[in-house]
């Protein structure tokens, strides 16, 4: 994965990654929390209206706030997609661009696509499997981004770092563990939010993953303690993973455990219920992208042949 | 990259909870937090009357039916409903979720024992495959999506049967707070049962659906459509647009007279359907049923011209 710096390239993939998850990921989790995902059953247009249309309040008169939120969510999906595109394209007509780097890119664009048809299935035939693998291809996406971004990466061709090669295979394997994990789990937590799925499993999969998680960082402050980089995206896992939890455990007690009738009012019940699902979910999707990021520098970067 | 030894039995202990959550996530089903709704009842006979109500329907997780409405599988459809429609219709049918807010029109409120398009005549309640037509299809241009092939027949039918249910419930309880009045509690129930019995099955009878005729007049269809009399034009105007109707409908939401020239009627917009929404009306709004103004004949004109309209934009 050699590769020159790329400005241009670098810089399309960090704004994917904020646009795929402040926008794409952070509307889409909404949608579901708030169950509108139906409020615009027709795709790509609703009923005569433009994709691009932004008459958001004539939207809402007409068809109630939860189209909006559908109808926005489309948006910022084709915001990701474009510039997916515009990356791609431009890793072909950019010299000096590895092959692998340009299938990367092109890969990444052929995902994307694809799920916006499978969010076009999910809508069309209204099946609740199409919105779980629709839910998994969001975070598919992500991880490509972050894949791209850190590939296209000024520091990316830095020297190798040399650390002992047991400590190395031990990190690169438990965070690819990791993230198989997460992908499984991201699976589960979707089968649960659209009621398709056992709470169980979620749960077991959320104490497994995050102790795998919990393991993986341990690993690396210790390994590369004296290497502030690794150490800090070590110490941003556990911060992001410590919220997760948080979070998590918020979710189960107000939205199926024992503080479900705490709420004063439906309102506030729903408000309440709609942001911790929505930040679970994103703050989910943070720690995919963050040991996403960890993985790439193991696997890529950190040689495995030095002495400790 | 070797596989360090030390690692193999903690990698072994993920592998076997991973897949036991996975049995979980695919085979378990989702357990809901859906709780009885509580009414907080101003007089005190309403209580008395809900708990009539309780025994004769159970509770809404626990549904049941006496004999003679035919109706089966009541916990079976209610397991749908908690998946399927439970956010925007809501645990009792009440709609007042806060989803059902957040949606126009707003999903149909089960509670008035009415809904709009159905194969009966005026005066009488939908019958259970008009709510099963409803469910499979759909309906356009709102939040209602088709569910034909997207959940299995069975549930389909089951589902059916838990909205008829709803439905069932709600006249009854309509009713019979409309009968407290003029007696107790005890005395509206029955009554109440006893004329939504008589209600359900004089519109399983009366149900319908037209055979179409081999020829229709749209330019008949269109003279009539301009007749003063009828009313036509009132609400759906001389161009057919529709538009805006002052007031609200039974369930309180504003109205609006169907666009004829962009289609996507609600009800439907085969043939078929268009005849029953001008014979039978759109119940709880002021589109009136034509059944007794028209011959069945001149229906079908009229139908031949709505579609025209359609067609012709």
């Amino acid at each position: 994965m050699e590769q020159q710096y790329f400005r241009l390239l670098h810089r399309l993939a960090v704004a994917g990654v904020v646009v795929t998850i402040a926008l794409t990921i952070g509307i889409g989790g909404t949608i579901t929390s708030a169950e509108v995902g139906m409020a615009y059953p027709t795709w790509p247009d609703i009923n005569g209206g433009s994709l691009f249309s932004i008459f958001y309040g004539k939207l809402a008169d007409a068809f109630g706030i939860g189209s909006v939120v559908e109808h926005t969510h489309r948006q910022a999906a084709s915001l990701t997609g474009l510039i997916i595109l515009i990356l791609a394209v431009a890793s072909w007509v950019t010299r000096g661009v590895s092959k692998n780097l340009r299938l990367l890119a092109t890969g990444s664009l052929v995902i994307v696509i694809a799920q916006g048809l499978l969010g076009a299935t999910r809508v069309l035939e209204n099946t609740y499997s199409g919105a779980i693998l629709h839910a998994v291809g969001a975070q598919l996406v992500v991880l490509l981004l972050v894949v791209l971004a850190k590939t296209t990466a000024r520091d990316w061709h830095r020297p190798l770092q040399h650390f002992k090669a047991e400590h190395v295979d031990r990190i690169r394997l438990w965070s690819a563990v990791a993230l198989i994990l997460l992908f499984l789990n991201l699976f589960a937590a979707a089968s649960l939010r659209h009621k398709q799925g056992a709470f169980e499993g979620h749960l077991i999969l959320a104490i497994t993953t995050a102790g795998v998680i919990l393991y993986l960082i341990r690993q690396a402050l210790t390994t590369f303690r004296d290497q502030k980089r690794m150490a800090r995206l070590a110490r941003s896992l556990a911060h992001i993973l410590g919220t997760q939890l948080a979070l998590g455990a918020a979710a189960w007690a107000f939205m199926i455990g024992p503080l479900i009738g705490t709420f004063p009012d439906e309102d506030t019940r729903f408000l309440a219920q709609s942001l911790i699902a929505t930040g679970h979910l994103l703050c989910g999707v943070l720690v995919l992208a963050v040991t996403t990021a960890l993985w790439m520098e193991v696997r890529f970067r950190i040689d495995g042949g030095g002495r400790e | 990259m070797s596989l360090p030894k030390s690692d193999s039995i903690p990698l072994t202990v993920v592998a076997l909870a991973t897949l036991v959550a996975l049995y979980f996530t695919i085979s378990g089903s989702f357990a809901g937090a859906s709780a009885e709704p509580i009414y907080n009842f101003e007089e005190s006979n309403q209580s008395e009357l809900f708990d009539l109500m309780d025994e004769e329907f159970g509770g809404f997780l626990t549904p049941k039916m006496s004999g003679g409405w035919a109706l089966q599988n009541l916990e079976a459809g209610r397991d749908v409903f908690e998946q399927q429609c439970i956010h925007c219709h809501g645990t009792d049918g009440h709609a007042k979720t806060y989803t059902a807010k957040l949606l126009t029109p707003a999903p149909r409120d089960f509670s008035k024992g009415v809904v709009k398009f159905t194969s009966t005549p005026v005066g009488l309640p939908a019958t259970r495959d008009d709510l099963l037509r409803t469910i499979k299809e759909g309906v356009p241009s709102t939040s209602m999506s088709r569910f034909e092939g997207s959940i299995e027949e069975q549930d389909l039918q089951d589902v059916a049967n838990y909205a008829m249910y709803l439905l069932i419930r709600g006249a009854v309880w309509t009713d019979a707070v409309a009968l407290l009045q003029e007696g107790t509690a005890a005395e509206a129930f029955a009554a109440a049962i006893s004329e939504q019995r008589q209600q359900f099955d004089l519109a399983l009878a009366s149900s319908t659906r037209p055979e179409i005729p081999d020829v229709a007049d749209s330019t008949r269809g269109r003279e009539m459509y301009f007749d003063k009399d009828l009313g036509c034009l009132v609400c759906h105007q001389v161009d057919a647009s529709g538009g805006p109707l002052d007031g609200f409908d039974l369930w309180g939401q504003p109205m609006v007279a169907r666009d004829l020239q962009k289609g996507e009627l609600r009800g439907g917009d085969s043939p078929a359907d268009v005849y029953l929404r001008i014979r039978n009306g759109v119940k709880g709004t002021p589109m009136p049923a034509m059944a007794n103004e028209l011959t069945q004949e001149q229906i079908w004109d009229l139908v031949a011209f709505v579609r025209s309209v359609q067609e012709d934009n």
